[in-house]
């Protein structure tokens, strides 16, 4: 049965796989030093079940441009705003699709929304204090990536 | 040879197509369950495999497969679910309703490749 917080590493490690799986890029966990920060675009989607929550992925357009540019064969010039979007919605599909098959326990059944993507600097996400955030952070030095579950 | 790539996604769908490239296979793009079923309408007889994502908008992927499997005219041709659906019951469900073959999503560009070979080299099943 997961906690909440093995919950965060599952999410985070489902992540890393997908990276790793569809563009070849090695992601390590890092410390997560700035827990309201928010990169430019973020992908979320909504997960219900007994504990429903938020999922967010988040990280600056250059990176996901890298990470699109890796993952459909393409040079970074070649790679729109619409392929970055669908790019952090597939990331966040993949993860949240992944996290459900290692997840037994029946409060995480989740039923997944379709993603979406939120853009902007300088988001921040403010909760109620008994509202439980999970808040973690991949990168390889280049590359960082946020991934933030509000339950 | 053409495959039908059917999925929301641009950018799975510019992975597909690179792969069939490379394969030498031309591909027909979808971007939703309702432009899969005309797509397919148009070109029926030149498809050879089709490739279907699961969650999508205007008509899911499991519909389109039930709709393909109970038609006559298209139930010959074989489908590859490509999906983040990974569930056992879901893989169940769709080889009940007569999905040939299945990929979960994130998959390797060697594995959508393998899959893609063996769909068309096997008559499209397990």
């Amino acid at each position: 049965m997961a906690s909440f917080d093995g919950l965060g590493d599952i999410l985070a490690d489902a992540l890393a796989e997908a990276i790793a799986t569809v563009t070849g890029i090695n992601l390590e966990h890092m410390p997560d030093c700035s827990q309201n920060f928010f990169g430019e675009i973020i992908g979320a989607m909504v997960l219900s079940s007994k504990k429903s929550g938020i999922l967010f992925i988040s990280a600056n357009e250059k990176d996901i441009r890298v990470l699109c540019s890796n993952m459909i064969g393409a040079s970074e010039d070649e790679i729109t705003c619409g392929d970055t979007e669908d790019t952090l919605c597939e990331f966040v599909n993949m993860t949240a699709g992944s996290a459900k098959l290692r997840l037994s326990d029946p409060d995480y059944r989740f039923v997944l929304s379709s993603p979406f993507i939120i853009r902007g600097g300088g988001i921040e996400v403010s909760t109620k204090s008994r509202t439980q955030v999970i808040s973690k952070t991949l990168g390889n030095g280049e590359i960082n990536i946020r991934i933030k579950f509000i339950c | 040879m053409k495959l039908l790539a059917v999925d929301d996604s641009s950018v799975i769908r510019k992975v597909i197509i690179a792969t069939a490239d490379v394969l030498q296979i031309e591909t027909i793009e979808a971007c939703d369950g309702v432009e899969a079923l005309e797509k397919l309408s148009e070109y029926y007889d030149e498809i050879d495999l089709i490739l279907l994502d699961w969650n999508m908008p205007e008509m899911n992927g499991y519909d389109v497969l039930v709709a393909i499997k109970t038609s006559d005219i298209y139930k010959h041709i074989p489908v590859m679910m490509v999906t983040t659906e990974g569930q056992q019951s879901s893989i169940v469900a769709a080889v009940r309703a007569g999905a040939n073959n299945y990929l979960v999503k994130p998959f390797t560009v060697e594995e959508l490749e393998t899959k893609i070979v063996e769909c068309l080299g096997k008559g499209g099943n397990f």
